[in-house]
């Protein structure tokens, strides 16, 4: 970050957080991917509700990402703004900048939170929210919190919204997908002629975070810090998030601990039940468990073409690719007999 | 049909990491144990790709059974066949469901013997 950037930053935020002045103490840039820019930014803020020092993350779009996605920030804020209005424990949002005389590209600047996400590190480190009772509890308090948000609301316009099933929404882009795909896969066809067959019929649709799942919440030693990841949010059936959470292919390779691989089934939906105020129909999370597989089946593909199609040449891409035929084995197994 | 990317372009892709990212930091005995991996790693790609023509040859009797027709392109065949499941070919109660619940099983499992075979094993 240059000086110029440094000294426009600070103007600018000493009038969004209504303070007397801002001085960045220190900034680094953080990995990430290559349609975000991730920035540490640790703040003295003087005056103001945030007096002190304010230890953030500032988010904008790469330079090199393009006109297309500009409008990015701004929704992914609103999105934050909203969950975190919610109660949900998410890093709060601070403020946006859609002035890109200010930073360049617009960006949104959000509380810096501790801890892990990575999946196969937390089934496994047990110093990591130690209590795994309570943690899963916690984190089917949250999605109840997400599932709180219904539709419509005004900030979240830019979320589609369609007439049919969330159910036979998915099914149809999936179809759509494959049928662009240059090869065919039996074996999902099959998993999604089931989903068809079974679809539940449109009823409550609530604010889903599409991704909510081990590896997309982070926590530290002494619990959750944070739910992550929210670029696939939309509006869905709420068990939808519920069964990908508890979806086998999410567990990490502890398949006794059915919600996420870090707890009991019956702990999270009690989480969930008790804030939610809804009892969970299990044999519709089946279903969703299913579309789960299906659904992550065709992701991986997606995935694997960007490697097949020569545009990133990345192991982790390949070989996401080769989670497929377990994937498809599973829906065979959840499916053969009905 | 196998999954993509296949075995052969992710050797490949995994000889590169080693070629490039790692080989440079390397010297002496563990630079060549390396260059031997590598080595090894050229004649598995090699390989492979004899065996999967076997299998692709069993996968192509298996879908002229199921389809009732000659069969000349894999690609062509199993796009068939994923037409007519979806239409509803193998729904409960038509005579072709186990047949091809059957083929699909057989298929994953070499599939699986390629990507993950301990899936195999837990069954």
């Amino acid at each position: 970050m240059n000086d110029f950037q440094k000294a426009s930053l600070e103007k600018f935020l000493a009038g969004a957080l209504a303070a007397n002045g801002v001085e960045v103490l220190k900034s680094s840039l953080l990995s990430g991917g290559a349609v975000q820019e991730n920035w540490a930014l640790d703040l003295l803020v003087k005056g103001g509700a945030f007096d002190g020092v304010l230890n953030t993350v500032l988010r904008s779009d790469s330079p090199t990402a393009g006109v297309a996605i500009s409008h990015g920030r701004a929704q992914e804020f609103a999105l934050l703004h909203t969950v975190f209005n919610a109660g949900v424990t998410v890093p709060q949002p601070i403020c946006l900048c859609t002035d890109t005389a200010v930073f360049g590209r617009p960006f949104f600047l959000m509380r810096r939170i501790g801890g892990t996400a990575a999946g196969h590190v937390l089934v496994k480190n047990k110093t990591l929210a130690p209590d795994r009772v309570v943690l899963t509890r916690r984190l089917g308090r949250e999605l109840a919190r997400i599932h709180s948000i219904e539709p419509p609301v005004q900030v979240l316009g830019f979320l589609h919204s369609y007439a049919e099933s969330p159910a036979q929404h998915r099914i149809n882009t999936h179809r759509e997908f494959l049928d662009r795909h240059h090869i065919a896969y039996p074996a999902l066809e099959w998993g999604l002629r089931w989903l068809e067959r079974h679809a539940p019929e449109r009823g409550l649709i609530t604010l889903s975070h599409g991704d909510f799942r081990t590896g997309n919440y982070m926590v530290d030693e002494s619990g959750l810090t944070g739910i992550l990841d929210w670029e696939f949010a939309g509006w869905s059936d709420p068990l939808e998030d519920i069964g990908w959470f508890c979806a086998k292919c999410w567990r990490f390779g502890q398949d006794d601990l059915q919600a996420g691989g870090v707890g009991l089934r019956e702990h999270f939906y009690q989480g969930y039940e008790e804030e939610s105020g809804r009892t969970i129909d299990w044999d519709q999370i089946h279903y969703w468990e299913v579309m789960a597989h299906v659904r992550w089946a065709v992701v991986a593909i997606e995935q694997a073409q960007r490697f097949c199609s020569g545009r990133e040449n990345s192991l982790l891409l390949a070989l996401t690719g080769h989670i497929v035929p377990e994937l498809e084995w599973e829906i065979l197994n959840m499916t053969e007999h009905n | 049909m196998r999954e993509q990317p296949t075995g052969e372009s992710l050797l490949q892709c995994a000889r590169d990491v080693l070629k490039n990212n790692v080989l440079p930091l390397l010297q002496g005995d563990a630079k060549r144990d390396v260059l031997m991996v590598m080595n090894a790693m050229g004649i598995a790609q090699r390989e492979l790709q004899r065996a999967f023509e076997l299998d692709e040859a069993d996968e192509r009797k298996s879908l002229i059974k199921l389809i009732g027709e000659p069969v000349c392109d894999l690609v062509q065949a199993n796009s068939v066949l994923a037409a007519r499941i979806r239409s509803g070919f193998a729904d409960p109660g038509s005579v072709e469901r186990e047949t091809v619940l059957h083929h699909l099983r057989c298929v994953g499992k070499l599939r699986l013997q390629a990507s993950n075979p301990k899936i195999l094993n837990q069954a």
